[in-house]
């Protein structure tokens, strides 16, 4: 059943990499770095539209608002999910790479825009900040992480085609 | 285009189905935790545990399930043929929600009740209960509506039924085609 297969290695792929998020120096040295990195660049678009707007680690501040950005919120664990499950499509491994980096740049630049969107709500409609943070932008993430993959998957061969 | 058009509206009735259903829904989880003798009583959005020999916990129960919204977005993109697979994918999310709900109590009592925590329960039960939460929240949670949903949309005939029914269409005839005036 290929499609079994391809869910247990996905489901396991995904498990690995999530659980090698809660090693402290897998945080230190990756994850938060990588997090700050994501508060100068969002800190640097929200500059053209906000004032006062400083990036201290992996936090935003403004006189309006301040959001302090997490695992859940960096984008990291979507990429994880479109890298398990372009990793665990039987694609060529070419397909794969290309796949896995072009996904993790689209979960990215979708991840700027939810950290700049969530500010500017935070700062002018603060009651819609929660439901917008959790239940809306979150499913938009991993709406786009899986229509990535459906996309892809549809355009990768699988490597036993040309056998079957 | 309208897959993406369908996949907004569905997530769309998802959202507001979460939002408005979730308090319902959240006394419909505690009445399934007890049945598997766990105490819990929800009240809004939020769920408290209320274990006899343990300080109670309050849990924002609303955080667990919106994993429905996308679940509700793909089921409306790309429905399965037959309905009862949507309606065995849905009850399947269902049972993760009850999981996830017992797993978070669990976290709570284990890692934020304090001393009582700590004198009960070992690191190892610290960390593993923690990690079980944690991974839900943080993208399992969405794994899992997408499997579900992967599940009922891609779902195949047996190979033996598959094989059973090809032999079948030919005989018939090749495939689809049917002999004129042939009944069903």
């Amino acid at each position: 059943m290929p499609r079994v297969r391809f869910l247990v290695i996905f489901l396991v792929l995904l498990g690995v990499f999530e659980l090698t998020l809660l090693f402290d120096p897998v945080d230190r040295s990756v994850v938060r770095p990588f997090t700050h990195e994501i508060a100068v660049a969002s800190g640097g678009i929200l500059r053209n539209v906000a004032s006062g707007v400083v990036v201290n680690g992996t936090m935003i501040v403004a006189p309006c608002f301040a959001v302090d950005i997490h695992n859940g919120c960096n984008g990291v664990e979507a990429t994880m999910f479109i890298v398990a499950a372009v990793l665990a499509f039987p694609a060529t491994w070419p397909q794969r790479a290309i796949g896995a980096l072009a996904g993790t740049a689209l979960i990215q630049i979708a991840n700027l825009i939810r950290v700049v969107s969530l500010f500017l709500i935070g700062c002018y409609r603060r009651s819609w900040f929660e439901a917008a943070h959790l239940a809306v932008w979150q499913t938009i993430i991993f709406a786009l992480a899986v229509g990535f993959f459906i996309m892809w998957s549809r355009r990768s061969v699988p490597v036993n085609a040309s056998s079957a | 285009m309208l897959r993406a058009l369908r996949f907004v509206t569905g997530a769309a009735v998802g959202l507001a189905v979460w939002w408005y259903a979730t308090p319902a829904y959240d006394r419909f989880l505690c009445a399934a935790l007890r049945v598997a003798g766990m105490r819990a009583e929800a009240f809004g959005r939020m769920v408290r545990a209320t274990r006899v020999d343990a300080p109670f916990a309050q849990l924002p129960a609303d955080q667990l399930t919106y994993n429905m919204i996308l679940f509700a977005g793909l089921i409306a993109a790309a429905t399965p043929r037959r309905v009862w697979r949507a309606i065995a994918a849905l009850l399947a999310l269902v049972a993760t929600h009850v999981l996830a709900l017992a797993v978070t109590i669990q976290n709570a009592y284990v890692n934020h009740s304090g001393k009582w925590g700590d004198t009960h329960y070992s690191d190892f039960a610290h960390d593993f209960w923690e990690a079980a939460e944690y991974i839900y929240r943080i993208g399992g949670m969405f794994a899992i509506a997408f499997v579900c949903w992967y599940l009922a949309a891609t779902w195949a005939a047996a190979p033996g039924r598959r094989r059973e029914s090809s032999r079948k269409s030919e005989r018939d005839g090749r495939g689809r085609r049917r002999a004129p005036g042939s009944r069903r």
